[in-house]
């Protein structure tokens, strides 16, 4: 995995609660990141405004990491154990709503049930001056969505991507929980390229009973990452993930979203009705990510076990031939921007790529070294 | 390379070589060559990877390296077991790729005279 440029840390990215009333979205369609524009995620009324809290009960507030539909997220210090944490804090506005402070406490606990490698970890629920909030696992690096903003990924890290989200969604789903707003702005990526899926703010039980369930036809998610089944307000179950889990595959591959437009009409008819360009993937993942983009959820993986199975045997089915073509098919084209990069040379003086060219072009080569 | 290397100065053009090997062994290879231009240290082949070059060896690959004594792990300092393809990019100074000659043999390399033939007729825009 490349190795992310040092940072701010994020942790939690907005919880986007998505009603059907497209027509007055507005029509810009970027990431829903934290903190960035959305036109999605309900506005957190008195965290647009709000100055960050010295302190919420024993934590010293940091800074803000960013801010999104259901909440601000502060970078914190635990003044009693002596470590920085993510403070996920539900803005008063909307925690006066008995069901959505309800909810916020249901993330909490649906998060404590979960114990894996690959998804944050929750430290505490916690209330303090009428303020509901949850500390979480500090995860250092940067989402998937910024890593993708910089072009696709290998397939060695798009695989790796792939095998550890497929293990934690796994572990989820064992658990009962699905997460039904899986996309890269929820994945981090630490600088020793683990992942950790973030914001279970719309994750579900599975055979819940709880009043908390969203009613009937209302529809939950990200356009572009959203089964058809989610679209059109169906319950969702695992394979809703899945749907999702082949738009990140897809998109980390080739560097495009599965499903695209200028608007969310184009992008949910897009999912309603197109196929993605397949022929865009290499062909060991091709079936892969194509079962899991299947319009009806019955035709595709049923399971993240599968899901996994099938990631192994694409890579153990490959040989050097086959690694090599698939890289070459990947590499920069012509025409296309070159990365810029701070390299040093065997003196130990750094190069940046824009020095290089600073009085003229460059000529550049890769090779494997002399052995 | 270095054969070129004073067309692509007279050009104002530049050219470096980047590879994931130690910077010990660059030094060694510039003092034992006599190469004047840089040797860039690309560690796990991160740069490699954001220009797509970049592949990991499958296991059976990694048992042969061993197999004649090349660890790639202790050469490199890193553990990824990954390489770049042979791949030769001119840039031109708007940051714009403007040739790529990229080879899956990873035994050759890219001939160094067509790339300053790309510069000359960049300079002749």
């Amino acid at each position: 995995m490349c190795k992310a440029p040092e940072g701010p840390f994020r942790q939690l990215t907005p919880d986007p609660l998505i009603t059907p009333r497209t027509k007055t979205l507005k029509s810009e369609h970027t990431d829903q990141n934290i903190g960035r524009t959305t036109g999605f995620s309900r506005p957190a009324p008195e965290a647009e405004t709000s100055v960050p809290p010295e302190f919420l009960g024993h934590y010293r507030v940091e800074g803000e990491l960013g801010r999104g539909g259901m909440g601000v997220v502060y970078l914190g210090q635990d003044t009693r154990l002596q470590r920085r944490v993510a403070i996920k804090v539900l803005p008063q506005a909307i925690a006066r709503d008995a069901k959505t402070l309800a909810r916020f406490e249901q993330e909490a606990r649906i998060l404590a049930t979960l114990d894996h490698p690959n998804i944050a970890t929750i430290y505490s629920l916690e209330q303090a001056e009428d303020v509901s909030f949850i500390t979480l696992q500090l995860v250092p690096g940067e989402t998937l969505a910024d890593r993708l903003s910089k072009g696709p990924l290998t397939l060695e890290d798009a695989i790796d991507v792939g095998r550890q989200t497929a293990s934690a969604l796994e572990a989820a789903h064992e658990k009962g929980v699905i997460h039904r707003d899986l996309k890269p702005a929820n994945i981090q990526v630490t600088p020793d390229g683990a992942i950790r899926i973030l914001d279970f703010g719309l994750a579900q039980m599975l055979r819940s009973d709880s009043s908390l369930d969203d009613p009937p036809k209302k529809v939950t998610g990200t356009p572009g990452y959203m089964s058809p089944e989610q679209l059109q307000a169906f319950p969702p179950d695992v394979r809703a993930d899945i749907w999702s889990f082949g738009c990140i595959l897809y998109e980390g591959l080739t560097g495009t979203k599965a499903f695209e437009g200028s608007n969310v009409s184009e992008v949910f008819n897009a999912t309603l009705s197109a196929d993605p360009d397949m022929d865009r993937l290499p062909e060991s993942l091709r079936e892969l990510v194509e079962r899991c983009l299947r319009k009806d959820p019955s035709d595709r993986w049923s399971t993240f076990s599968e899901v996994r199975e099938a990631l192994e045997r694409a890579v153990a089915g490959k040989n050097l031939e086959t690694i090599l073509s698939e890289t070459l098919e990947r590499s920069l084209s012509v025409g296309q921007t070159a990365p810029s990069f701070v390299l040093s040379n065997s003196e130990g003086v750094e190069r940046t790529l824009e020095s290089l060219i600073e009085t003229g072009p460059l000529i550049l080569h890769f090779y494997r070294g002399v052995w | 390379m270095q054969q070129t290397l004073a067309e692509i100065a007279s050009l104002r053009a530049s050219l470096v070589a980047i590879s994931p090997q130690l910077p010990a062994q660059s030094r060694a290879l510039r003092k034992d060559k006599s190469l004047t231009f840089d040797l860039l240290h690309d560690p796990g082949n991160q740069v490699a990877n954001l220009f797509g070059v970049r592949f990991a060896l499958p296991d059976a690959e990694r048992d042969k390296y061993r197999g004649v004594g090349l660890d790639l792990g202790a050469f490199n300092g890193d553990d990824s077991w990954t390489l770049p393809l042979p791949a030769r990019f001119v840039i031109d100074q708007a940051g714009i790729v403007r040739d790529a000659v990229i080879q899956t043999d990873i035994t050759v390399r890219p001939n160094p005279q067509t790339g300053l033939d790309i510069v000359q007729s960049l300079r002749n825009i």
